[in-house]
């Protein structure tokens, strides 16, 4: 009886690992839930498509460590190319694949995105995603020619944890840090004569103002399925308007007539009709951390027939399809972002909702000065947040609004974080709002200098508790990066003569 | 200077039928001519112009095929350049030229501090090592008669 | 000097320049190293040169309508030609590991375009105290074996000195027009 019993034992315990095998490899190799299967959190804001493994998870099954390792590499530059192109890197992987660089391959490894950034390793990652220690730079910089420290003089006594943590040098975008930037752009006034953002100017400078809405409204035909003395007002105050964009341009686009308006009518257009005209609008939007969600280059949910066929199923059983599409299948992936999943510090009361275009514009009215700050307010809840609206940027703005100050001279939430810029006479907007952040001397040449000298925002970037505090007052360090660069330029009395 | 060039010509004039026959090959000496392979004139002129050429004029022109600059030495190269004349020629070398092909004659051979009499001198011996003899001996009597 | 080239590479890379005047190479007799690489070297030095002479000495010494200047983008100017021929030779990196190329100095304002190799530095310790001629060995990097060419590269313009003469990080401030101020550096793997 004892012996049975040990026997039945292992029989049951010996299907049970098989059985649990099996799901396990079906859900690595066919489909279904992978959750269980991350090795730790992802970094930033790649937690919104965490479980779209195979958005940088792209090899083949069984494929050796080195072609794992360069199709995820090649994954990073699909999203973030764009990026680093416009930041003009100083670190380009095409810098790196040259053989004459094999030495420092040894180091740290250039020619690979995840030589610096590895994934899923929250507890080693620090600022910018980066998994190395703040003295990374030493591995490259130190030693003879490239030794920093001999090349400069103000660099002789300085240690290579401070390199990228001062606010003098990035890895990658240096747009507004490098050495002849700083010294065309030193010795100015901390705060220009004329403040004043001109692409903001230019899109804030008001727009003839329908001068009587009633009248206008009795010109438009107004006969819809439905109508709403308050909509009919917010809208004919709107660009919307003034663009000839009528009730049906959003919810029946592609009726051509009455009689199409009331049968394709939609209650709740989509965002694609928002996007089909607000294309950089839209495009910018899937960039950030507001909607990621949208990210084109974001993987679809493994599809099972075509899994079956990459293990070698080459004619895999409808049933047997069908039933794990029922059952097993990947799960859907959410659309939008919402609050409830968001890592920083939000309201309570703003919990629960999902990000489209709608909850910072509402569709018909058009307030601007509501999404670029109010939107931004109603939900964000960290100390530079609540401390906006005692900040001089916020007086600025308060007065512009009054009429006091010309256009372009208040500072919103949106002039920092979704820079405007004037391309062919029209302005953009990005809607990008983690563009000019990490790091945030991006918003050095974006922002910033619209209005301050580069040294105070180099100094005023750097110093965090004026960052927390909405940049109210001046800041408590001085980055000495200007003084050295023109140092080194100003005429001494030894080359006074050449 | 100026007087002091046109002295040197003056000089030069006299001596100017017993001078060596310059070096020259269809499209110049083989390889790159460096002035130690060019001949000395008896000319004090011509002598301080092979001095000036050696030190700033040679690293294009003597024969530096990634320059594009005329090789000296090379009746191909220098017959059209001298048929436009001295005056022309040295007026290029002092002031800069950029050629029909967009070849780049630096103001000076980028020595600025040559005068004009050293940049003429430099180019006139140039211009006597490539098959322009004669020329510069009419050039060295107008300079003469300019000075007289 | 060099291994006679025996697999496809090298005749591939030979058939994409479309050199008109050379012999058509076969796939089993091949090109040998020196050939493709002087081959390549004169593609390179040809457009650089156009570049030098059409775009830039036109534009900016005889038309004077526009500058050239390392801070391009900044200073809405022409990219330098040193710079054109690195773009290329970067491009030429994110396209292919069959070959690849780099313009080096031992006086570098760049430190980054310092010799990295040993044979980097006899190159172009060659080639300085060679004018007019090249150089070619071999090396082992990253565990792969390279055929690797120097061919000088020339301060052609008075731009080029100017620059580098008066550039503060410069570590040489005496070239003249015709110097030799570098090298360009071709490898090619000899192995795959």
């Amino acid at each position: 009886m004892k012996r049975l019993n040990t026997k039945l034992f292992w029989a049951v315990w010996a299907l049970l690992s098989i059985a649990g095998a099996l799901y396990a490899a079906k859900t690595l190799y066919v489909t279904g839930d992978r959750t269980v299967l991350l090795p730790g959190e992802t970094t930033g804001v790649h937690h919104q498509f965490e479980i779209s493994c195979h958005t940088c998870h792209t090899s083949d099954d069984f494929e050796d460590v080195n072609s794992v390792r360069k199709d995820i590499n090649k994954t990073c530059v699909t999203c973030h190319k764009d990026e680093l192109k416009a930041s003009n890197d100083s670190h380009p992987i095409k810098k790196f694949k040259n053989p004459r660089m094999a030495d420092f391959w040894e180091k740290i490894d250039g020619r690979f995105c995840t030589s610096c950034h590895a994934e899923h390793s929250p507890e080693a990652t620090l600022h910018a995603g980066v998994t190395l220690q703040g003295d990374f730079c030493v591995a490259c910089h130190s030693e003879g020619d490239q030794d920093v420290r001999q090349n400069r003089e103000s660099h002789a006594e300085l240690t290579f944890d401070t390199c990228a943590s001062s606010g003098c040098h990035n890895y990658h975008d240096n747009r507004a840090l490098y050495e002849d930037f700083l010294v065309k752009h030193g010795n100015m006034p901390w705060v220009k004569e004329e403040p004043v953002h001109l692409p903001a100017a230019l899109s804030r400078t008001p727009s003839e103002a329908v001068a009587d809405i009633e009248t206008y409204l009795a010109t438009v035909d107004t006969a819809l399925p439905a109508y709403d003395e308050t909509i009919a007002h917010d809208w004919a105050a709107s660009a919307h308007a003034a663009g000839d964009v009528g009730c049906a341009g959003c919810h029946a686009p592609e009726a051509t007539n009455e009689a199409e308006i009331e049968t394709q009518w939609v209650e709740a257009p989509s965002e694609a009709v928002c996007a089909d005209c607000h294309r950089n609008e839209a495009k910018t939007f899937a960039l950030g951390r507001h909607g990621m969600r949208r990210h084109p280059e974001i993987a679809d949910p493994r599809d099972a027939k075509r899994s079956l066929k990459d293990l070698g199923f080459s004619d895999p059983p409808e049933a047997m399809v069908r039933l794990i599409e029922a059952y097993l299948a990947d799960p859907d992936a959410p659309q939008a972002m919402s609050t409830s999943e968001a890592r920083v510090s939000l309201k309570p009361e703003a919990h629960g909702q999902d990000l489209t275009c709608s909850t910072c514009h509402d569709p018909h009215a058009q307030d601007l000065d509501f999404a670029a700050v109010d939107a931004c307010l109603s939900c964000h809840n960290d100390e530079h947040s609540t401390s906006y609206k005692d900040s001089t940027h916020f007086a600025l703005w308060f007065d512009e609004k009054d009429g006091l100050l010309p256009p372009g001279s208040g500072v919103t939430c949106a002039t920092c974080h979704m820079p405007q810029s004037e391309k062919g006479g029209k302005v953009l907007t990005n809607h990008n709002q983690n563009d000019t952040l990490r790091p945030n001397e991006k918003m050095i040449r974006a922002t910033c200098l619209s209005c301050h000298s580069l040294e105070f925002a180099i100094d005023a970037l750097a110093d965090p508790e004026l960052v927390k505090n909405n940049f109210s007052g001046q800041p408590n360090r001085h980055i000495e990066s200007i003084d050295w660069a023109l140092r080194r330029v100003e005429p001494t009395d030894t080359d006074a003569n050449q | 200077m100026r007087f002091a060039a046109v002295m040197g010509a003056m000089f030069v004039c006299a001596s100017m039928a017993q001078a060596d026959s310059p070096v020259v090959a269809d499209r110049g000496l083989d390889g790159f001519v460096s002035v130690d392979r060019l001949p000395v004139p008896e000319a004090s002129f011509l002598q301080d112009g092979r001095t000036i050429w050696a030190d700033t004029c040679e690293g294009c022109h003597g024969g530096n095929k990634y320059v594009g600059a005329p090789k000296i030495t090379s009746l191909r190269a220098w017959e059209p350049r001298i048929a436009q004349g001295m005056e022309i020629l040295i007026d290029h070398a002092v002031n800069g030229f950029v050629g029909p092909k967009y070849t780049e004659m630096p103001p000076r051979g980028a020595n600025p501090d040559l005068t004009d009499e050293q940049v003429a001198a430099a180019v006139a011996f140039m211009v006597w090592t490539s098959g322009g003899d004669a020329v510069v001996e009419t050039y060295l009597k107008t300079l003469m008669g300019e000075g007289s | 000097m060099y291994d006679k080239f025996k697999g496809l590479k090298a005749s591939v890379l030979a058939g994409a320049l479309a050199v008109g005047a050379m012999q058509p190479a076969t796939a089993e007799e091949g090109l040998d190293f020196q050939t493709v690489s002087d081959l390549l070297h004169l593609v390179m030095s040809s457009d650089r040169t156009v570049y030098t002479r059409m775009i830039v000495n036109r534009l900016a010494v005889e038309e004077k309508v526009i500058t050239a200047s390392e801070h391009f983008e900044d200073d809405k100017a022409l990219v330098l030609p040193a710079q054109m021929f690195r773009f290329g030779s970067e491009m030429v990196a994110e396209e292919t590991d069959a070959f690849s190329y780099s313009l080096l100095s031992l006086w570098p304002i760049n430190k980054q375009n310092a010799p990295s190799t040993p044979l980097e530095i006899e190159g172009l310790e060659y080639l300085a105290e060679n004018p007019g001629e090249n150089f070619y060995g071999e090396e082992e990097l990253g565990g792969e074996k390279y055929f690797t060419a120097f061919y000088p590269d020339i301060s052609v313009a008075e731009a080029c000195s100017k620059c580098h003469n008066e550039h503060k990080d410069s570590p040489r401030t005496d070239f003249k027009g015709g110097d030799v101020m570098g090298g360009v550096v071709i490898r090619i793997p000899m192995d795959s």
